[in-house]
């Protein structure tokens, strides 16, 4: 089925950062988990690595709206989350939460279409979007099966197709590797790079393999803060044979956090 | 629409709609009891109908809560709230769908019982007011309140002893509450009785006559939705939860000091459902107008019994349905010239003819008294027939005797002076 594409949808973009923060201070609990951060992305796959406890499950949670930060600027395609903008700053975003939570009696199908519903999208294109998100996160042959009765990897799926049925240009997965396997990452590796040319992808992941096969660019973050951002060869170059690590990018990865230490 | 449907098959609203209506008939139509029995059973008229309905609320109510609450953990237990927070549609918008569906739920099942008494009450009478239309909605609002309720605490407390722990909670609540103020609630003598009416459950029907007060259904309405209300905004509400228990503290504190204190504030008799109507011709025999359809069989034996009893002094010339309830605590009332008869009364509805001959109900302290009334009334029916019969049933043999020697000292007595003394045993009330 044709989609009709908005005149809002062509309209040239009148900013420069899909995501643009200033010394953004967003708390998690009594912590404040992201502290004094700046970050410029534009569209293209980002993946935002750091140890645990770095923030990154914080940035995404307030990158997707979830939480307010406490200090700082957050520009989202142009617009301060909040008021009357919040709404449509809303159905541009796609996430998908570390703890992707859902309903287990719902088959993928209904879920996708539930999300898609709550993600305020036209009720005409409704129905396609769900199949083709679907069809996108390969789990046609799935598709009527009720989530309780799939494996972890195709839970995992799911939750990226609900992420990605209303089209996002600002796409946040936290974590959307755990749980699957070999053959499922690369196909996901895949889906991401199809996904780079117009939207703004950030994937946060502590896999540093991960981020060095799919990311256009790589943020490290530690303590809250930005540390580095830079291409996959960029990070293995900052690394040499004296810090751990099994491959270039985790050598570099090793280099830049003992240094911000 | 389409989130509806989803919403319709993945919810418990379908289960909940089938166990209500299982539960509800399977308790009329397994046992035997007072819904079953004269002319208030719950497919004699649709007034009682609708208050029996209310009355199966007693059980049904707690279970629209139970399942509410196992519906309502459903958000807690999944997590949702996190993708759902970082969506555009707003939290009250986002269970709509699922509000409604255990709303449709809930409607459903309590028209499908209204559905299977009303088929048989259509054709148990013709009598059809509306005064039953608030007290069947105020029902189904009820029990949408209970569910809604139900998901707010299971949400509010998402701990899987939260739905059996709510539906005994209410249960208690409404055995608490039972019964109409002034008829005897377990709260009698403790606090005001009008607390009673915060239940759904009206009590028992006592008669077909009755109406529910105007007064009561609006009340009852408020409070209602007040719950409905409170139970919505805390399952909606994703913040400052304690504020959705304004609605109900406001429907509490309006309808509460309102309510009428006692039974007549309830349940008035229904102007329309106890006028008389009459048979043509004389002598007079009229029923209720909500027994109209019973008057065709009874006017033959009613004529025949009083051209029986014109033998006797001061007989009575008219036979008129009792319109007080017969089963009404209290003794029932007499009119003079008048033969009252009730359809509750069984010995009327199987012989109608022999229950006029026999003469006003006594109601006696001993069985030894009761015998004798037996006695002069059996001497009184033989005398009219001009033959000896019993038209009572004799179980342990001991009134065949009595009733005959009195038959024969009757028999015994000049015949001028025969009809003053059936006219006196007729009348007579209980004697040593």
């Amino acid at each position: 089925m044709a989609r009709v594409v908005g005149a809002a949808e062509t309209a040239p973009t009148t900013y420069a950062w899909q995501i643009h923060t200033e010394d953004l201070r967003v708390k998690a609990g009594r912590r404040m988990a992201v502290n004094g951060l700046d970050l410029k992305l534009d569209t293209g796959v980002h993946g935002i690595l750091g140890p645990n406890g770095a923030g990154k499950t914080t940035l995404i949670r307030a990158l997707a709206t979830v939480l307010k930060p406490v200090g700082g600027e957050l520009t989202l395609l142009g617009r301060s989350p909040g008021g009357r903008g919040l709404k449509a700053l809303r159905r541009e975003i796609g996430y998908l939460p570390q703890q992707f939570g859902f309903y287990p009696r719902f088959t993928v199908r209904e879920f996708v279409e539930y999300m898609a519903w709550l993600k305020e999208m036209p009720k005409a294109e409704i129905p396609g979007a769900v199949q083709r998100a679907i069809d996108r996160a390969d789990l046609t042959s799935r598709a009527d099966d009720r989530l309780k009765t799939l494996s972890g990897g195709m839970v995992r799926r799911a939750g990226i197709a609900q992420a990605i049925v209303n089209d996002p240009r600002i796409l946040l997965l936290d974590e959307p590797t755990v749980g699957l396997d070999p053959a499922q990452r690369m196909q996901f590796r895949s889906l991401l790079r199809s996904l780079a040319g117009d939207t703004c992808v950030v994937v946060s992941t502590h896999l540093v393999e991960d981020v060095a096969t799919a990311c256009g660019d790589v943020v490290l973050m530690n303590e809250g803060r930005v540390v580095f951002q830079g291409t996959p060869a960029e990070l293995a170059a900052a690394g040499d044979g004296s810090h751990p690590g099994d491959s270039p990018a985790e050598r570099g990865y090793s280099a830049i956090l003992g240094r911000s230490r | 629409m389409r989130v509806l449907r989803i919403e319709l098959r993945r919810s418990a609203a379908l289960w909940a709609a089938l166990l209500t209506v299982v539960v509800s008939l399977g308790m009329f139509y397994s046992l035997s009891g007072p819904w079953w029995k004269g002319t208030s059973a719950w497919t004699s008229e649709w007034t009682t109908l609708a208050l029996w309905q209310r009355w199966l609320l007693l059980e049904t109510w707690p279970l629209a809560l139970g399942i509410g609450a196992w519906q309502g953990r459903r958000d807690a237990r999944s997590t949702m709230d996190e993708l759902a927070a970082s969506t555009p549609r707003p939290a009250w918008q986002r269970v709509l769908p699922l509000v409604s569906a255990m709303a449709l739920g809930q409607i459903t099942a309590y028209l499908a019982i209204f559905f299977v008494g009303g088929v048989q009450v259509a054709f148990n009478t013709d009598y059809f007011p509306l005064s039953w239309v608030p007290v069947a909605l105020v029902g189904i609002l009820s029990t949408v309140a209970a569910a809604l309720l139900g998901m707010g605490v299971g949400r509010a407390v998402p701990s899987i002893v939260t739905p059996p722990a709510v539906a005994a909670l209410g249960l208690a609540g409404l055995i608490l509450l039972m019964g109409t103020p002034d008829d005897q609630s377990n709260l009698h003598g403790t606090v005001s009785q009008a607390i009673a009416l915060l239940s759904p459950n009206l009590g028992t029907p006592h008669a077909a006559f009755s109406a529910v007060t105007t007064q009561v259904n609006l009340l009852q309405g408020i409070w209602f939705l007040g719950l409905g209300v409170t139970g919505f905004s805390l399952y909606a509400a994703t913040k400052r939860k304690e504020l959705a228990l304004l609605p109900a503290l406001a429907a509490f504190a309006i309808a509460l000091p309102l309510f009428p204190n006692d039974r007549a504030g309830v349940l008035r008799t229904d102007p329309e459902a106890v006028a008389l109507v009459c048979a043509d011709d004389s002598p007079r025999v009229c029923v209720t107008r909500v027994h109209q359809d019973s008057l065709g069989s009874i006017v033959g034996p009613a004529r025949e019994a009083l051209t029986m009893l014109a033998k006797i002094p001061g007989a009575p010339t008219a036979v008129e349905e009792d319109t007080t309830a017969f089963n009404a605590r209290g003794p029932h009332p007499r009119k003079p010239g008048v033969v009252l008869v009730s359809f509750d009364d069984w010995q009327f509805a199987s012989r109608p003819r022999d229950r006029i001959l026999i003469g006003p109900d006594a109601s006696c302290d001993s069985w030894a008294q009761t015998l004798q009334v037996y006695a002069n009334r059996t001497a009184v029916v033989s005398w009219l027939e001009g033959s000896f019969r019993l038209p009572y049933r004799d179980q342990d043999g001991t009134l065949q005797p009595l009733a005959e020697s009195t038959w024969n000292a009757l028999r015994a007595l000049p015949a001028a002076e025969q009809p003053a003394k059936v006219a006196e045993l007729r009348d007579g009330s209980c004697s040593g």
